[in-house]
């Protein structure tokens, strides 16, 4: 049953939120990558031949109707967003954050070659 | 006029559903937006983005607060759909199918960048804090660390004792960044070929904030969300560890 999908989702989700917010206390911070967790731990219980050969189709579509509604879910979290803030912030915000965005993302060609350059020789 | 009573009493009571009905019809004004204006040229989900970012804005001119539509009364069912439970929940489902080797093969480079990412992000708000004449080594911090996300500044801020001014810059200055990157990313995806997993697994390491990341990969590629996301969701918590530490000494002891 599709429930069965919600239900593993709800799972993996505790179970990674429960490490970040645990390494977060060890590390007196809030949330350390919880949700990383948790996905990692999906990734890798959805890649065992366990869950190929014996999980039903029903289960695993409870998963992916919450994977397709999460664009909509992005939707309304723009809709929240507190654009007015943005600008409110005014220069010293706007050249922070933008600069802290669009400097970084310039680097993103190297470190991805990098990372398979790296692969390719191992 | 009763009709109306019966119906903003129905609204507010079923807000989860009712949000449905209203991103939906966003949805759908931005798929013909995207076919008769743009001649499909560019795409549905970051047509509906922008849009959200127009009502978000005049919701929040509106009613002065910082939740834009959400705090507007009959929208607050927008707040729960759009709200981090949901969206937490959501964004671990997008990472049914994919590929652990391609995660095993961006590793690496993707601790590397969330430190390159944060480190990054935090002289950028350094350096612009001095440009701009701030001269409190605590309020400095505050703002590099308001670079990373918006979580970040607060929780320096007040950990190391800034000023409420460089506290609320710092917030303005990672909504600026996740904004930002909603923008940013689907429109400099080609040109710094954010197009495989392991470029999508950077990304999120050196951008950082989930909510930018993960509305401008999904605004670019829908199948990069998991990767970028997987490591987005490391860099607040890494924020928060490094910028009230070891970069405020640091910081400090260069000033």
């Amino acid at each position: 049953m599709e429930i069965y999908g919600l239900a593993i989702l709800t799972g993996v989700f505790l179970l990674g939120e429960l490490i970040g917010y645990s390494l977060g206390k060890l590390l007196h911070v809030g949330d350390v990558g919880g949700v990383g967790f948790a996905m990692l731990f999906l990734i890798i219980l959805t890649n065992t031949k366990f869950w190929e050969e014996k999980v039903a189709e029903k289960t695993k579509s409870g998963i992916q109707f919450i994977g397709a509604i999460y664009v909509p879910i992005i939707v309304a979290m723009v809709l929240q967003s507190n654009i007015i803030g943005a600008f409110k912030g005014g220069f010293i915000a706007f050249l922070a954050g933008g600069l802290a965005v669009f400097g970084l993302l310039l680097l993103t060609p190297f470190l991805a070659k990098y990372a398979k350059i790296k692969n390719d020789g191992r | 006029m009763w009709p109306f009573d019966i119906l903003h009493e129905l609204i507010t009571k079923n807000g989860l559903i009712w949000a449905f009905l209203v991103v939906g019809l966003i949805y759908y004004v931005s798929l013909y937006i995207n076919k008769y204006i743009f001649r499909e040229k560019s795409n549905t989900f970051t047509i509906a983005m922008i849009i959200a970012m127009i009502i978000s804005g005049i919701a929040g001119l509106y009613t002065g607060k910082t939740k834009g539509l959400a705090d507007v009364k009959i929208f607050a069912g927008v707040g729960l759909l759009g709200g981090s439970m949901l969206r937490d929940y959501a964004i671990v489902a997008t990472a049914y199918g994919a590929k652990l080797e391609e995660i095993k093969r961006g590793g690496l480079m993707a601790v590397v960048s969330l430190f390159i990412g944060v480190v990054g992000a935090y002289i950028i708000g350094v350096i612009i804090a001095i440009i701009f004449g701030i001269t409190d080594v605590k309020d400095i911090t505050t703002i590099g660390a308001g670079a990373c996300t918006f979580i970040v500044g607060p929780v320096t801020g007040e950990s190391i004792g800034a000023s409420s001014t460089a506290i609320a810059l710092s917030v303005a200055a990672g909504v600026v960044k996740a904004v930002l990157a909603m923008i940013l990313i689907p429109l400099m995806g080609n040109i710094l070929k954010i197009n495989n997993p392991q470029a999508a697994m950077v990304v999120g390491g050196l951008v950082g904030t989930t909510s930018g990341t993960v509305a401008g990969l999904t605004a670019l590629n829908p199948a990069l969300v998991p990767y970028g996301a997987m490591t987005a969701t490391f860099y607040t918590g890494l924020g928060c560890l490094l910028c009230p530490s070891i970069l405020f000494i640091i910081t400090r002891a260069i000033l």
